[in-house]
């Protein structure tokens, strides 16, 4: 989004500094994926319901179309495509894969970036119930969630047997 | 649409003096939703964001709490707050999802005055106060007068909410927030703030307020006085609950009907105010 009144937005985008233009009332999602060509945060709801756009912004998980463009100047965002060296992500990818956790595939970016702040944050591995509390704020209009959660369940503990030798909760 | 980033009070107040329509911004987790949706379009924001201070939340001494305006609700819900406070990190727990929660602040909420939304009756039932500061300078009012409509705060054209004020919860006092919801992290089809105060099992004191039920958090005199002197029998407790159920104006949408809001009232206080009791009775 650029055109009249946009003004440059320095953030810390993958770990890359970026120096990106906002036009007014852009959101953080138009930068992203407008501005830095980051496509793997989807827009879906664009009114914070649907958790499409889910990213970390400064290591908390966020909502991308809820935050304003301009108001975002030195922040840090992480997006899916910055999760590839993650530990607990790369477990999850496998997971979900294995589990057929991944239907059509449009809410999963936001789904692997929240359950990775749930797992960097609050719970390496956390149990189903926490999961699908977490995961209240995704909706996935084709899997029915089992798969996801059962996906997670084995990822968290993976990463917990890794971290820990093999501790399971 | 301009965006200014003042870093004191002095200097928001006076950028929303000489802006027609400017709009503070703070965790803007409903505001720029609905600049998205079209509802809303503001020549200038003023966002909070880089004000000093105003995310402090500070316990004091005597029990009392001090939050700023710009607190998040994720802090909130963790803050682990002392007898009947413990309304508001209960509310704010239940407040949409984590994501939403780690940016959406405390005094966002509350001048949004969304009688559907959580805070609002948690604030009410915790006798809040609110400072609110302008070009006229600094007023405190109770949160029961700051809600006066549906969206709409007792705050002036100017005005900023800088902080909330909660007053030392009393010994044996206890909080609990209850919220039907047709899924988790939706807005509340009805939802209860209780806070008792409570004696050898007697209660001294009660503010029960609903939430979702008229066009502001709704508080009784006579409900909240129909339980005080009691010891939460079930007849008492009936009573308060058909007193708000009689008081109550609720909207109809898609979350319930009027009918069907007013039906489940008594039922909600019954579980709300139990909620607390057992709170009491819970080993330290």
């Amino acid at each position: 989004m650029t055109g009249a009144g946009a003004v440059p937005v320095d953030i810390t985008a993958n770990g890359e500094p970026l120096t990106l233009l906002a036009g007014p009332g852009a959101t953080l999602l138009d930068l992203l994926r407008d501005g830095a060509q980051m496509t793997g945060s989807k827009q879906g709801c664009n009114s914070g319901v649907c958790g499409a756009c889910t990213v970390l912004v400064d290591g908390k998980t966020a909502r991308a179309c809820l935050m304003l463009a301009a108001d975002c100047a030195g922040r840090s965002v992480v997006t899916v495509e910055g999760l590839d060296d993650d530990p607990h992500a790369a477990a999850l990818r496998e997971e979900m894969a294995a589990a057929g956790a991944v239907q059509c595939g449009y809410c999963t970016p936001g789904i692997a970036v929240a359950l990775t702040g749930l797992f960097r944050d609050a719970a390496a591995a956390p149990d189903a119930e926490t999961i699908r509390h977490w995961l209240g704020g995704n909706i996935c209009r084709c899997t029915g969630y089992v798969a996801i959660v059962e996906a997670a369940v084995r990822a968290g503990q993976r990463s917990v047997g890794a971290d820990a030798g093999a501790q399971t909760p | 649409m301009q965006l200014f980033h003042p870093t004191t009070v002095d200097e928001a107040i006076g950028l929303l003096a000489c802006q027609d329509e400017a709009r503070c911004l703070a965790g803007g987790q409903t505001l720029v939703a609905m600049l998205n949706l079209g509802l809303l379009d503001p020549p200038a924001l003023v966002s909070l964001r880089k004000v000093a201070g105003l995310d402090r939340l500070t316990r004091h001494a005597d029990g009392g709490v001090t939050m700023g305006a710009t607190v998040t609700q994720a802090a909130l819900a963790a803050a682990d707050l002392p007898g009947a406070l413990a309304v508001l990190s209960a509310a704010a727990q239940q407040v949409a999802h984590p994501a939403i929660r780690n940016f959406g602040t405390v005094g966002g909420a509350l001048c949004h005055a969304d009688p559907a939304a959580d805070l609002p009756p948690a604030f009410v039932a915790a006798d809040a106060r609110m400072t609110a500061i302008g070009p006229d300078g600094e007023r405190s009012l109770s949160a029961g007068d700051f809600f006066v409509d549906y969206l709409t705060t007792a705050l002036t054209d100017g005005e900023i909410l800088t902080e909330i004020r909660l007053p030392p919860p009393p010994t044996g006092s206890v909080g609990a927030y209850l919220k039907f919801a047709r899924v988790d992290g939706d807005y509340a089809t009805v939802s209860v703030a209780v806070t008792m105060t409570l004696e050898n099992g007697v209660c001294r004191a009660a503010r029960i307020v609903l939430g979702s039920c008229a066009a502001r958090p709704l508080r009784l005199d006579a409900a909240d006085a129909a339980l005080a002197g009691t010891q939460l029998d079930t007849e008492a407790v009936a009573r308060a609950g058909a007193l708000l159920q009689e008081g109550a104006d609720p909207l109809a949408d898609m979350r319930g009907s009027a009918e069907y809001r007013r039906r489940i009232i008594p039922g909600l206080v019954a579980r709300a105010v139990e909620a607390a009791r057992a709170r009491a009775e819970a080993p330290a």
